[in-house]
């Protein structure tokens, strides 16, 4: 078809021991697709140093656009990779890509978003684009973040990405591009040439009263409706303990209204003592919030109709991205292979899926890139 | 209609805000909740600042891009919310799709929810600012401003305490007012803030909360409205400073040499120094505020019209100055003062300040000094802006102006024209410093006389005014007595000649000079000496001066003739070759010629000698030596010939004198022959005995006519003159060839046998036998003859004498041959015949 690029895109996995030798086996797999890549993205999980990957990668595709983050698991022809190094190449006529590293983005978020959006802009220009963005999940306020990188970039660009983490360890986690290593940075490509069909779903419905976040500050929420936030949530949630608030905050989830009736999920992650509550991603003061709950049932069949949605491409699409969170994956267990299935059985044998376990998600359905948490993203590139 | 539970609870939150401070982070809300709840993806609010729309904030626009274009022109995803109706501004909204009615009125509330943020935060900005604008106004305030309440416990504090404390004024709330301000321990005693709250009125007075530290306190009891005490409101400043200074003001009003009165403008006095109290004799201040500054303390003589003038000066503010006589109330002494009035503030109201000196000192001293300008025997002047302003007696003395005449009048113009522009520059260089010594010019006079005037110039004050102040001594005597001396220096006293020194000067520079060939002719007077010797040194002057007359009259005025020896003058001659300097000597020869015919009884004699010299100092030294050397060779030519002539002139000369004496010669050389051929004389010794007979007394030449001639007998004096003809005879016989053979002879003739003659006082043979014989022969002689006093003896009278005188002034075996010589009467006859 006339006017449409010719979009190649490879992907490879090797979970060598070697850092360099296993990015490198996993691109001779993707670049046997795609001969020179517009863009690489690479995925590393623990236990490979990112400066070797990217130094081996860079041996390959030589100075091309190259975005990358650290993630607890990759997602490869639906298996889940808690060890090793996945990339994803995307070449052809009329693709086009630029990166950017915005490094100590906990500082001025808003600030940083922003800067990291004008250097997109100032590398690659401001024609429409898909902007994918690996942010260190764990440190900042990502929300602010990327109402700053929108602020700079505007609504002519599509939003995806994930967060990247270290497998629950909260140690450290490392996001890079060909231009370098870096850690509470955020890692960022615009890619042109091609269209991708985003989808988000979570599965999970209001389960309870709503009730008004009345003192927060980042990701800790102090009080709820006015009462220590703690006390407020075992009066919501009422089998939930302090000792089984990791289990009950993975069950019952917080959600933020939003556009479409829609919910945003904002995950517990620890009741702290002083009665606060630490969540993954942060939550705006003054919010109305409701309890939420799903099941495996819902949530899978969440990740199905994703995966319908945003594989009903005008054309065949070449490649579908996921970025799956990480707390789907825990909650899930064994039937995290259930969402893995659900996505597999709408999706051509073809096309190569790539994904990451996710630290909260990014995606600009409702209009403006939103930072989700419990969430499946799908993107088929065609 | 039907709502579910995320539109609900979307619905709920969207009027749900949490006020931030920052407009920024109200923004960042604002997008968080348009973003997440309404799928907003731009968004802009204008608020209205005096007619124009400044953008508050925006989100979702590209740097650059153009967001007021999107808000004139929403399109179906725009929404534009006018906050009360467009006077307080708009709020954009835009959607990623189209807008459903739904979505418009949620837009809606959210709008309004924004718009009531702002208000509000607007209204939050203008308290603020307001309360901003009172803490900058209490902080401007110098003074220490704390709020505090009974305990003294600070409830707020503005900068200048804060700065005082050095802390900042937040630090101070909640201190003890005494601890943080004074780092007391307790509060300050009488400190008025406790009186405040005591009293509920106001208070205020004088605190030390430190050694050596004064502070003015107020406090301000604040009441609520039902009238109890909330606080007290310090005021305070220190005044440290301000009490020094008036105690030092106190120390110096009262240390002062004037005596100070500081009066209310009506003239009441309020306050005076102790300088007043001893000044005018008063015991305190009390008494001298009573009494009047017109009526007290004025003498009864001053012009109190006057006073009250600079009083009404000093009302308006200008700072009179005037001399006063000023009364002692006590005694009625009056004593010279000089007063200055001046305006002042005095404890806050207007005052007049008085300050009053004794002058009677400066008095006394200007009379003095008046004085010694009126009396001074140098003139003195005072001069401004080129004017006479102040002269005293002796200018006026020495100018021949009076005062009147000379006041106003140009300075310069009493100068001689040609000495102004010296003067000028002279005073201006004195003036500056640069010169210290007198300078001389010339003034003239009212008369017209040229005097030399002496000057030095001074630069000083005087009425308020840089003068000069000049001081003239009359030097005319001076200068001419100079010049006179420079005169004599240089010229011969006698002649009127150039002397020797200004003949060497003359002969140096003219050596050095272009005026070659120059002649050298240098003239000796011959027998000078013998003139002066014989004839007395008037007469040698006379000679000197016909000399040095011929020589002026006839050289050139550009020749330089000079005395300088005793009988020698040189004559310079400038561009004269040897040709030229010969005629000259020629002229000057006949000249002489002419003059000696005119002056037979003295004739002048002269040698020269000339030279030429062509070029070079050396050369003229020696060609003055040739010159010289020529004149001594015709001195030595002319030799005795010249003397000659001069004792033929004394002889004529004498001759003249006396024609009695001449007559006597003759005959005399005949007693004398007689004698001495019969004493057997030589011939050579009757010549020489001859000779003398006629001139022995060629020595009388130089003895004045009055002693000479005198009728009467000579006084000791006289007689003294007379004896010393012998000596002058030999002097003269000695420079003629003639006489030379009997200089001795008339040296010796007037000894006597005895010795008791003179000049010698040789004895007996001692004396020569041709003085002897003369000796008797010349008493016979002159007894024999007529004399203007006397009548003459007889010869035997004479004969008589000379026998009685035989042995004592006579030889007497000579006398015993010319008696018998003479008394062979045939002799005597004889003699007589011949004397006839």
């Amino acid at each position: 078809m006339a006017g449409i690029p010719e979009l190649r895109v490879g992907v490879g996995f090797s979970d060598e021991h070697d850092a360099e030798a296993a990015v490198q086996r996993a691109l001779e797999q993707a670049l046997s697709r795609t001969g020179r890549p517009a863009l690489t993205l690479v995925l590393t999980t623990e236990g490979y140093a990112p400066e070797e990957v990217l130094a081996g990668a860079v041996k390959m595709v030589g100075n091309s656009p190259l975005v990358g983050a650290w993630t607890p698991g990759i997602i490869f022809g639906f298996e889940v990779c808690a060890r090793g190094v996945g990339v994803c190449t995307i070449g052809g006529e009329g693709i086009e890509a630029v990166t950017h590293l915005e490094r100590t983005i906990s500082a001025c978020p808003f600030a940083r978003g922003e800067k990291a959006g004008e250097a997109l802009i100032d590398k690659g220009g401001e024609s429409p684009g898909t902007v994918l963005l690996f942010p260190d999940g764990s440190s900042a306020n990502i929300s602010e973040l990327l109402r700053g990188l929108y602020n700079a970039m505007g609504p002519d660009f599509k939003y995806i990405g994930g967060g990247s983490g270290d497998n629950l360890r909260f140690n450290s986690t490392y996001q890079f591009t060909e231009e370098g290593v870096g850690s509470d940075a955020i890692a960022a490509a615009v890619l042109r040439g091609i269209n991708f069909n985003v989808e988000l779903d979570h599965g999970w419905s209001p389960a309870g009263e709503p009730f008004t976040i009345t003192r927060a500050e980042g990701r800790r929420v102090y009080e709820i409706d006015g009462v220590p936030a703690f006390e407020r949530y075992t009066a919501l949630v009422r089998r939930c303990t302090r000792n089984g608030f990791p289990y009950y905050g993975m069950q019952y989830p917080f959600g933020l209204p939003a556009a479409g009736g829609k919910f945003i999920i904002r995950d517990p992650l620890k009741a702290e003592e002083d009665g606060s509550i630490l969540f993954v991603t942060e939550i705006p003061e003054n919010t109305i919030a409701t309890i939420m709950e799903g099941d495996a049932e819902s949530l899978v069949a969440a990740a199905g109709r994703v995966a319908e949605s945003a594989l009903n491409t005008p054309a065949t699409p070449k490649v579908l991205i996921l970025f799956d969170c990480v707390s789907r994956y825990l909650l899930l267990g064994k039937d995290f292979s259930r969402e893995m299935e659900a996505i597999a059985r709408r999706l051509k044998p073809e096309i190569p899926v790539f994904g990451m376990l996710s630290f909260g998600e990014i995606s600009s359905v409702s209009g403006t890139p939103l930072f989700y948490n419990k969430t499946i993203v799908a993107a088929a590139g065609w | 209609m039907s709502f579910d539970v995320a539109e609900l609870l979307t619905l709920y939150e969207i009027v749900n805000f949490s006020f931030p401070e920052r407009y920024e982070e109200l923004i960042q809300e604002i997008a968080e909740k348009g973003s997440r709840l309404l799928g907003i993806r731009r968004l802009a609010i204008m608020v209205d600042e005096g007619g124009r729309l400044i953008c508050l904030g925006k989100w979702g626009f590209r740097k650059g891009e153009d967001f007021a274009q999107r808000i004139t022109d929403p399109g179906e995803n725009g929404f534009v919310y006018t906050m009360s109706h467009g006077l307080r501004g708009l709020i954009f909204l835009e959607a990623s799709a189209r807008i459903s009615g739904r979505e418009k009125r949620l837009f809606n509330i959210f709008a309004r929810r924004i718009e009531d943020v702002i208000a509000l935060k607007q209204m939050e900005s203008k308290i603020k600012e307001s309360e901003r604008e009172k803490k900058t106004i209490l902080d401007s305030i110098l003074e220490l401003l704390i709020y505090q309440d009974a305990e003294h416990r600070i409830m707020w504090a503005n900068t200048s305490a804060a700065k005082y404390a050095g802390k900042r004024s937040e630090e101070l709330t909640g201190g003890l007012c005494y601890e943080t301000l004074y780092r007391r321990k307790e509060p300050c005693a009488g400190c008025p803030v406790a009186s405040a709250l005591k009293t509920g009125v106001p208070q205020e007075g004088l605190v030390t909360p430190l050694e050596g530290k004064q502070f003015f306190v107020r406090g301000y009891p604040v009441k609520s409205q039902k009238g109890i005490i909330e606080g007290i409101v310090e005021v305070c400043f220190e005044v440290t400073e301000r009490i020094q200074a008036e105690e030092a003001f106190r120390t110096i009003f009262n240390s002062v040499h004037d005596a100070i009165f500081i009066h209310e403008p009506e003239g009441k006095i309020l306050d005076v120094n102790e300088t007043m109290l001893r000044m005018y004799g008063i015991a305190s201040k009390e008494e001298a505020v009573k009494l009047s500054i017109a009526r007290d303390y004025s003498s009864p003589d001053s012009p109190l019209e006057q006073l009250r003038e600079w009083w009404k000066k000093a009302v308006e503010g200008e700072s009179p100055r005037f001399e006063w006589k000023a009364r002692r109330p006590v005694d009625g002494t009056v004593f010279d003062a000089e007063v200055c009035l001046k305006k002042i503030t005095f404890a806050g109201k207007e005052a007049i300040l008085a300050t009053v000196r004794d002058i009677t000192a400066r008095k006394r001293e200007e009379e003095l000094l008046r004085s010694i300008f009126g009396h001074s025997p140098i003139g003195m002047y005072i001069v401004s802006k080129g004017r006479f302003r102040l002269v005293n007696a002796q200018f006026e003395k020495l100018s021949g102006y009076s005062q009147e005449e000379l006041i106003g009048r140009e300075a310069l113009s009493l100068v001689y024209p040609e000495d102004r522009e010296a003067v000028r520059r002279n005073a201006v260089r004195m003036l500056k410093g640069m010169a210290a010594q007198p300078y001389d010019f010339r003034i003239i006079t009212k008369h017209g006389e040229i005097k030399w005037v002496e000057e030095t110039v001074a630069s000083l004050q005087h009425e308020g005014q840089r003068v000069t102040l000049g001081n003239i001594m009359d030097i005319t005597e001076k200068k001419r007595f100079a010049q006179k001396l420079e005169y004599v220096s240089l010229h011969d006293q006698l002649t009127g000649l150039y002397n020797r020194a200004y003949f060497e000067e003359q002969l140096k520079r003219l050596g050095k000079s272009n005026k070659y060939p120059i002649s050298i002719i240098v003239a000796d007077v011959n027998g000078l000496k013998l003139v002066n010797d014989t004839m007395g040194h008037q007469k040698g002057d006379k000679l000197l001066i016909a000399c040095a007359q011929i020589l002026k009259k006839a050289l050139r005025p550009s020749d330089i003739v000079a005395r300088v020896g005793g009988d020698e003058f040189v004559a310079l001659l400038p561009r004269t070759d040897e040709a030229t300097g010969s005629n000259i000597l020629h002229q000057l020869r006949l000249s002489i010629e002419r003059y000696n015919r005119k002056h037979p009884q003295l004739p002048l004699s002269v040698s020269f000698g000339i030279a030429t010299a062509y070029n070079s100092e050396e050369l003229l030294k020696q060609t003055y030596r040739r010159a010289d050397d020529l004149m001594y060779r015709e001195k030595l030519y002319l030799g005795t010939s010249a003397r000659s002539k001069i004792v033929n002139a004394l002889l004529a000369a004498l001759s003249e004198r006396d024609h009695l004496t001449e007559g006597h010669g003759r005959r005399l050389q005949h007693l004398c022959r007689i004698l001495g051929e019969k004493m057997g004389l030589s011939r050579q010794q009757l010549a020489n005995l001859s000779l003398l007979a006629q001139v022995h007394d060629i020595g009388k030449v130089g003895i004045p006519d009055r002693i000479l001639f005198k009728k009467g007998p000579l006084t000791e004096e006289e007689w003294e003159i007379m004896r010393q003809h012998p000596e002058k005879g030999y002097r003269i016989a000695l420079a003629s060839p003639d006489l030379a053979g009997i200089a001795d002879l008339i040296l010796k003739h007037h000894e006597k046998w005895d010795g008791s003659g003179y000049p010698l006082g040789l004895k007996g043979e001692e004396i020569p036998i041709e003085c002897r014989i003369l000796a008797i022969a010349d008493a016979f002689d002159a007894m024999t003859s007529d004399r203007p006093y006397r009548r003459a003896k007889t010869v035997e009278e004479a004969l008589e004498e000379i026998r009685r005188c035989a042995g004592t002034q006579f030889d007497p075996k000579l006398v015993e041959i010319f008696l018998q010589v003479i008394l062979t009467k045939e002799e005597v006859s004889k003699g007589q015949k011949v004397a006839n």
